[in-house]
């Protein structure tokens, strides 16, 4: 599913002729990183230097053979990328020092408020990140009526009469439809979280 | 009472307050399979509520991406 999807997409971003892999694997991940970005206060510009800066140091450090999958989880090196590169840019003018793994602060730092938020944050983004791959997948192995049904009514916010109308179902059907979507949604979050352990 | 509709479910979750569900609510605490119905109606709403907020915070960048300017893979 959609992990093995994860595996080629990484794999495929070894050979830098593979265009195509570094584009999906930006258009993945481009999203949740300027939304994590914008989130613990940088504005646009930074948040955009941010992001780039990341994934193009996520990519090189791969390409070196730095990120061992079974050693670590993606969430955590990329997100210790985006970490240290966010605190670097709220730190602008300050000296900043690493830990051993990379990604912390040195001593007697003062951190903007913003910073001591980032762990939370990134957890809170990477959640939103599996729950839109989990829809993706979703979207991609249901009947289309049925996903419809599920998006107008659940996530549109559509009356039930109005979908069971557009879509010619019964309105029992439209509450069938997103309760079995929720139930699979649900599946499919626990297998991708538990595929990331 | 019979067992709750799956509509009276719904009306439950979105208008907790409300006094006119009263007796709804009652039903539902006191029958096993309508406070289960419920209880799950409950967790499906927060799930949906990520699902918005997904979208709100995706929609909010949407512009930002597009003018990002290209990375060299």
């Amino acid at each position: 599913m959609l992990s093995r999807t994860t595996t080629t997409l990484l794999e495929g971003l070894v050979d830098p002729r593979n265009e195509s892999a570094w584009r999906r694997f930006y258009d993945r991940y481009t999203p949740m990183l300027l939304s994590f970005a914008k989130r613990v206060g940088l504005n646009d510009a930074d948040a955009q230097d941010v992001v780039s800066d990341t994934l193009v140091t996520f990519l090189q450090q791969y390409r070196a053979g730095r990120y061992d999958r079974a050693r670590g989880r993606l969430k955590s090196w990329l997100g210790g990328i985006a970490r240290h590169k966010i605190r670097r840019c709220l730190s602008k003018g300050r000296p900043v020092s690493l830990n051993a793994s990379g990604s912390g602060d040195g001593p007697g730092l003062p951190e903007p408020a913003a910073v001591c938020d980032l762990d939370a944050a990134f957890e809170h983004e990477w959640q939103l990140q599996r729950l839109s791959e989990a829809l993706e997948v979703l979207r991609g192995e249901s009947d289309p009526t049925t996903y419809q049904a599920f998006d107008l009514y659940a996530l549109k916010n559509w009356p039930v009469d109005k979908v069971a109308s557009f879509l010619e179902l019964k309105p029992n059907s439209v509450y069938i439809s997103k309760s079995r979507m929720l139930k699979r949604l649900r599946h499919i979050l626990e297998w991708l979280t538990a595929e990331e352990e | 009472m019979r067992c709750l509709t799956d509509q009276q479910i719904e009306a439950l979750v979105s208008r907790p307050g409300d006094p006119a569900l009263e007796g709804l609510r009652r039903h539902a605490e006191s029958c096993g399979t309508c406070r289960e119905k419920l209880e799950d109606a409950r967790s499906d709403a927060g799930l949906i509520a990520e699902i918005r907020e997904l979208s709100e915070l995706r929609e909010a960048v949407k512009l930002l991406v597009e003018k990002m300017p290209p990375s060299a893979g």
